[in-house]
């Protein structure tokens, strides 16, 4: 069997979310809306399992005539944001049927759900494959502005509140990053564009040693910012907390489970860039481990005094950004520990948000003092609840563990033995502030009244699903994983 | 031509930056943009002149035609007329981006040389006008001000691409409009439905609703 043409897949990963969001508009029913939804979701992780086979058997290949590449990296992200797609679709099906099943939500809502859902997920697509970075910014942009409804889907004072927070913060970081982009453009020896080259990533790449350091590095200020702002890193992230807590669940679960992540790998791709010079690659991992650590040691400092278990999640969300920029500013086995942890927090935060939904919509509020004896009055999302706490705050043996070990081992590799330190610190204090309120939740005195969860079938197999992908790939790295997060790893280091 | 339209840019964003009544602003930040989509004809030397005259065209009917329409139904649903006590004053603000009218120049100085056939005022303009629409965006408290701030952003970050790159490709420059205009139809329409229901709706009733 030929590997599947790269126009076909990247074409395919971009049309078939535009797909799904006619789909919603023109189903007559909920259910029909909602099943788009998870129709896209099955469709995008199969292409995006197609596009990792094909970077698997003949390595990276442009598309459409060099505007789109799929390299390790991308494909990684692919995957990734597939999984992360697949568990917050299956979860919103149950969770809006709920909202419904209430009255809480009516049939407009949902269709503006099932609408944007889709679109975002052609702008997050578009911003993975896109080999032009002025094209990768287009993309991040429009996830912005076709998410921003999705906060606000109750109009409620707090939503809305939420919801200009996050555009007016978001697109003016955005715009900042296009200023960087622009400046790393510019950087390049004058006198050999024309076409699509001008903003083509690989040839940004190829240039390396050639870009000129003042503009290059004046660039990357503006884009570790702009994007810094999308990705939630302090001390731009104050719109997080937010939107995340605002959100529906499944709109928080896709948030904090990737989209905030795409802002991260547009950083990567400057990494990537950069590193063509050592000097200027040393000087940009450096901005990102000093911002890592102020994540770490903001998002500890809130984590304590939370009380809000939306709010709390988000604040872990700034969390394990930090600590995916550390590693990546680290490089080395740094690099390779935070595109491991990419997977294991999108994967360990999407199922926290399902639960936390869930638990939300059983116990009526988010506060953590009200959600008590979560273990026994809701067997099947209590013990989902309680395992995703465990994992995101760093215990044995989940995934989560092991890849914050391989990062603080790049640490010491580095001989970076302060920020080691520092983020020794900020995981404990989380680890302590965290969780006396899971401990609380899981254990404490159950509620009065009886709750009826209605696990179905649907429920089960994602919690179990994700508890297995939780244990398993804390207890063993398969080959194949490894190897593809060396080559995206690779790419990162610019080689 | 092209100085003439720089010095009414950068007059534009001192204005603004002093500008109490939103009305007012509006029409401004939409001169602004017209005299951006302009410069881009006059700077850029493009092989492709139909593209960029199309360009050009729609960077005209939508920064001064959509996107004034747009705001102005805003601040009507919104019912809101000026900025009241405003974070920093107005007076401050303006002097504020007199100084930073001079770190755009000490920043533009120390880059590289533009391309000789452009004007040199070019870069320190667009570098002045982004800092101004953060400026803005930080200074001010009404929705519709922010707003304002982020399209002198824009236009400062449009005028930075003419003048450091050359040829940037035109379907990356059409998805930049686009998620310009997109931008402001969203930040306006969530300025509607804030006013509506922080104005006409019982919070209480509302809170039950929240999953």
């Amino acid at each position: 069997m030929t590997p599947p043409a790269p126009d076909l897949v990247t074409g395919l990963l971009l049309a078939v979310p535009l797909a799904g969001a006619a789909a919603a508009q023109l189903a007559r029913t909920a259910r029909g809306m909602l099943m788009s939804v998870v129709g896209g979701a099955v469709a995008t992780c199969a292409l995006a399992a197609a596009a990792v086979w094909l970077v698997w058997t003949g390595g990276p290949v442009q598309a459409a005539g060099g505007w789109f590449l799929l390299d390790p990296l991308a494909t990684y992200h692919l995957a990734v944001m597939g999984l992360v797609l697949l568990m917050s679709s299956l979860f919103a099906v149950d969770y809006f049927d709920d909202e419904i099943r209430r009255g809480a939500l009516g049939l407009p809502a949902v269709r503006l759900f099932a609408v944007l859902w889709s679109g975002s997920v052609a702008a997050m697509t578009l911003v993975l494959v896109s080999n032009s970075v002025g094209l990768m910014w287009v993309g991040l942009e429009a996830t912005t502005l076709l998410t921003a409804f999705l906060i606000c889907l109750h109009r409620d004072k707090g939503s809305l509140e939420a919801t200009w927070k996050y555009i007016l913060i978001c697109s003016v970081g955005i715009a900042l990053a296009f200023m960087g982009t622009i400046l790393v453009a510019a950087a390049a020896p004058r006198g050999e564009f024309g076409g699509a080259g001008v903003l083509s990533w690989t040839r940004l790449v190829a240039l390396g040693p050639a870009l000129d350091p003042a503009l290059v590095r004046l660039g990357f200020i503006f884009l570790l910012v702009g994007y810094g702002t999308k990705a939630g890193l302090a001390p731009m992230h104050t719109w997080l907390p937010d939107a995340h807590s605002q959100a529906p669940a499944p709109v928080s679960a896709l948030f904090s489970g990737f989209m905030i992540n795409t802002g991260l790998y547009c950083l990567m791709r400057y990494l990537a860039i950069l590193a063509g010079t050592p000097a200027s690659g040393a000087w940009a991992r450096g901005l990102l481990v000093f911002l890592g650590l102020v994540s770490l040691v903001t998002a500890a400092a809130f984590i304590l005094f939370q009380r809000s278990l939306k709010r709390l999640l988000a604040y872990s969300g700034v969390e394990h950004m930090g600590i995916i920029a550390l590693g990546l500013g680290l490089g080395g086995l740094g690099t390779v520990g935070a595109l491991w942890h990419v997977l294991n927090h999108s994967l360990a935060k999407t199922f926290a948000f399902c639960a936390a939904g869930r638990m939300g919509q059983l116990y009526g509020s988010h506060d953590m003092d009200r959600m008590k004896g979560t273990l026994r009055a809701a067997p099947v999302w209590g013990t989902g609840l309680w395992v995703s706490f465990l994992a995101l705050l760093g215990v044995a043996p989940f995934a989560l563990f092991m890849s914050e070990f391989t990062i603080f081992r790049g640490a010491l590799q580095a001989r970076a033995f302060w920020p080691a330190g520092i983020f020794l610190g900020a995981v404990a204090v989380v680890f302590v502030g965290a969780s006396r309120h899971a401990i609380a939740m899981a254990f404490g005195s159950s509620p009065d009244r009886e709750l009826d969860e209605r696990a179905g079938v649907r429920a089960r197999v994602l919690v179990w699903g994700a508890i297995a992908g939780l244990l398993g790939l804390g207890l063993w790295l398969p080959g194949p994983l490894a190897r593809m997060l060396a080559e995206a790893a690779r790419v990162l280091e610019g080689g | 031509m092209a100085d003439a339209l720089l010095v009414l840019i950068v007059l534009v964003n001192l204005s603004l930056l002093g500008g109490r009544r939103i009305a007012g602003c509006i029409g401004r930040v939409a001169v602004q943009g017209l005299a951006v989509s302009v410069c881009a004809l006059v700077a850029e030397r493009a092989p492709h002149p139909g593209r960029l005259l199309l360009l050009a065209a729609l960077g005209v009917a939508v920064k001064g035609l959509l996107v004034p329409w747009l705001l102005r139904r805003a601040m009507k649903t919104a019912e809101v007329v000026e900025e009241t006590r405003p974070p920093v004053g107005f007076t401050a603000s303006t002097v504020i981006g007199l100084a930073l009218l001079g770190v755009a120049f000490v920043v533009a100085g120390r880059l590289p040389a533009v391309d000789p056939g452009l004007p040199p005022l070019m870069l320190p303009v667009a570098f002045t006008t982004m800092l101004s629409g953060l400026l803005l965006v930080i200074v001010r408290k009404t929705a519709l001000l922010q707003v304002i701030g982020y399209l002198m952003m824009e236009n400062g970050i449009f005028m930075a691409g003419i003048a450091l790159v050359s040829g940037i490709p035109w379907l990356v420059e059409l998805g930049v409009l686009l998620d310009a205009a997109t931008a402001v139809l969203v930040m306006s329409a969530v300025i509607g439905h804030i006013s509506r229901v922080f104005d006409h709706v019982d919070m209480d009733r509302l809170r039950n609703l929240q999953g």
